[in-house]
């Protein structure tokens, strides 16, 4: 087994047979970097101990391609849904670096997530392995697809007082993690999966499951009422507020949360935590904190079908929006419960912008 | 305020070739061409911004209107121009009259971009209000390539808090959108 794989979760993946809904791959069992006990640390030192090791496996060529300025707003910007061959990312791409410091890479990025947020992002990265897989190796000098065309970057230099950022991604793929201190942002971040469904050995694997399957269970909790509200009378097919929209609110539609009973209500916090839980413990509990405080002003809103087949991904639109949040969910086209995009924003705290005036 | 058209060629030749690769496109569709429109209001004016994407399969449709003499380049003339038809395509209207709106700038990336399925031509568009009201109502039809576009179109929350968005109506496809809002004082 590659030194990676032995890095990565039980999510590494061997491919098998393809189908149209479903890509058989098979499961090389793993020790997962969230298995690592916990230690007594706080987060933001674990993350800089992390980040320190990550940029001491690199030589100083890496270094340099790895490292930006805090302040460079033309690389926080570099992030999109498309793969890297057509929007090219800033840092150092898995295929670049060595087995060893592959794995200081994913385990720097495992400190800064939570163990279902570093699961998630495996997941994402394995289905556009399986993608590779099934649309074979494109892309000219850069592979279109597949788990070795993720990057990585840093912005500012790890610390455990001064703000600096960590960028990771590639297709379907932008985690913006800002942190200052003990503080930690995730917005803005994309996420997404194509194929959204496939087989690792006999397991099936949906990386976005649970923005999914609470959603759909939230719908359907709705009573005729609530539901005229929540539904919108029109399309939705892309997000509305992915790449190149930073900062921008638009105005919220859909049901207020303010219509939603007690048990609605803690639904929606729980299909939020799908996003807001991504990073890693101690942030996400800050953030879930916001959320609750502005449970009044958040509205639900959807577009598209109001069923969705056992065991498949939803083909409806739906945005979730408050005072500091935007999050987005657009199925696209073609087989759209197979080909997700996913948003989640702050338009008054993307990338730490108030932490970082403070 | 309308535009001459030196000011528009200005705006379109300050802008031009300024879509590097790296301009976060919105998606990746390769058979519509989607069109995404986001209204901010203020009291006097309203500013609009498109994104217009061509996918792959639908390119060829949109750079036929582009590309008028089929040399294969996208001249300032044939960018005033398309950016003159997108807006020709548009209608404004606001409390039942016909409103002109103005091209501020027009951005348009390499043909090879688009050609990728990367492009997006960015047009800034202003629509003064005459005759403000307390009650305003706009109504924007965009006709641009029905038949291949995906529409979008969504308005901004006001920073003036003297603006106030009272409902939004669109059609199925939100090729229609209707916008009440008031401006208190």
């Amino acid at each position: 087994m590659k030194p990676l794989k032995a890095v990565l979760a039980a999510s590494v993946l061997v491919l098998g047979s393809l189908s149209l809904h479903a890509a058989t791959v098979h499961a090389a069992a793993a020790a997962s970097p969230t298995n690592v006990p916990p230690t007594a640390a706080p987060p933001i030192a674990r993350i800089v101990a992390a980040a320190d090791a990550f940029l001491a496996t690199l030589d100083e060529s890496q270094r340099k391609q790895v490292l930006y300025a805090f302040d460079d707003a033309n690389q926080r910007a570099r992030w999109s849904n498309l793969p890297a061959s057509m929007v090219p990312r800033g840092g150092i791409a898995f295929r670049q670096m060595t087995s060893p410091q592959k794995a200081a890479a994913l385990k720097l990025l495992a400190s800064t997530l939570s163990p279902a947020g570093f699961a998630k992002i495996q997941q994402i990265m394995e289905a556009d392995e399986v993608l590779q897989q099934q649309r074979g190796r494109r892309g000219g000098t850069v592979p279109l697809f597949g788990r070795d065309v993720f990057y990585i970057s840093l912005l500012g230099k790890p610390s455990e007082t001064a703000p600096w950022m960590l960028q990771f991604g590639g297709h379907h793929l932008a985690l913006n993690i800002t942190l200052v201190g003990e503080r930690g942002v995730l917005t803005p971040t994309l996420t997404g999966a194509q194929p959204a469904i496939y087989k690792s050995g006999d397991k099936t694997v949906r990386p976005l499951k649970g923005e999914s399957d609470k959603a759909i269970a939230l719908l359907k909790s709705l009573n005729a009422r609530q539901r005229s509200q929540a539904i919108l009378g029109y399309r939705v097919t892309h997000l509305v507020l992915g790449p190149g929209e930073d900062g921008k609110t638009i105005q919220p539609e859909g049901l207020k949360a303010t219509e939603m009973n007690a048990n609605q209500r803690t639904m929606l916090l729980e299909l939020i935590a799908e996003w807001t839980g991504i990073i890693e413990a101690d942030a996400a509990a800050a953030r879930m904190v916001e959320m609750k405080a502005d449970m009044d002003e958040m509205w639900f809103a959807w577009s598209g079908p109001q069923d969705v087949e056992p065991g498949s991904n939803l083909t409806a639109y739906y945005r979730i929006q408050g005072p500091h949040l935007v999050i987005e969910y657009a199925p696209q086209g073609g087989d759209p419960a197979m080909h997700i995009h996913t948003m989640y924003r702050d338009p008054t705290n993307d990338y730490g912008a108030k932490l970082i005036s403070k | 305020m309308r535009l001459s058209t030196s000011t528009i060629r200005t705006a379109i030749a300050m802008t031009a070739g300024a879509l590097a690769p790296l301009a976060p496109v919105l998606a990746h569709e390769v058979d519509e061409y989607i069109q995404s429109t986001l209204i901010s209001l203020e009291k006097d004016h309203l500013d609009v911004q498109m994104r217009l994407v061509p996918g792959v399969d639908v390119f060829p449709q949109v750079l036929a209107q582009i590309d008028r003499n089929r040399d294969g380049l996208i001249s300032d003339a044939e960018k005033q121009a398309y950016a003159r038809a997108v807006l020709r395509d548009l209608t404004f209207s606001m409390n039942g009259r016909r409103a002109a709106a103005e091209i501020v700038s027009a951005k348009f990336p390499s043909i090879e971009l688009m050609n990728a399925g990367l492009g997006e031509i960015q047009l800034a568009l202003h629509l003064p209000v005459t005759n403000p009201s307390e009650h305003q109502k706009l109504v924007l039809e965009n006709r641009h390539q029905p038949t291949i576009s995906a529409y979008l179109v969504n308005c901004l929350k006001p920073l003036d808090p003297s603006v106030h968005i009272v409902s939004q109506h669109r059609s199925a496809d939100q090729s229609r959108y209707e916008l009440n809002y008031e401006t208190g004082g």
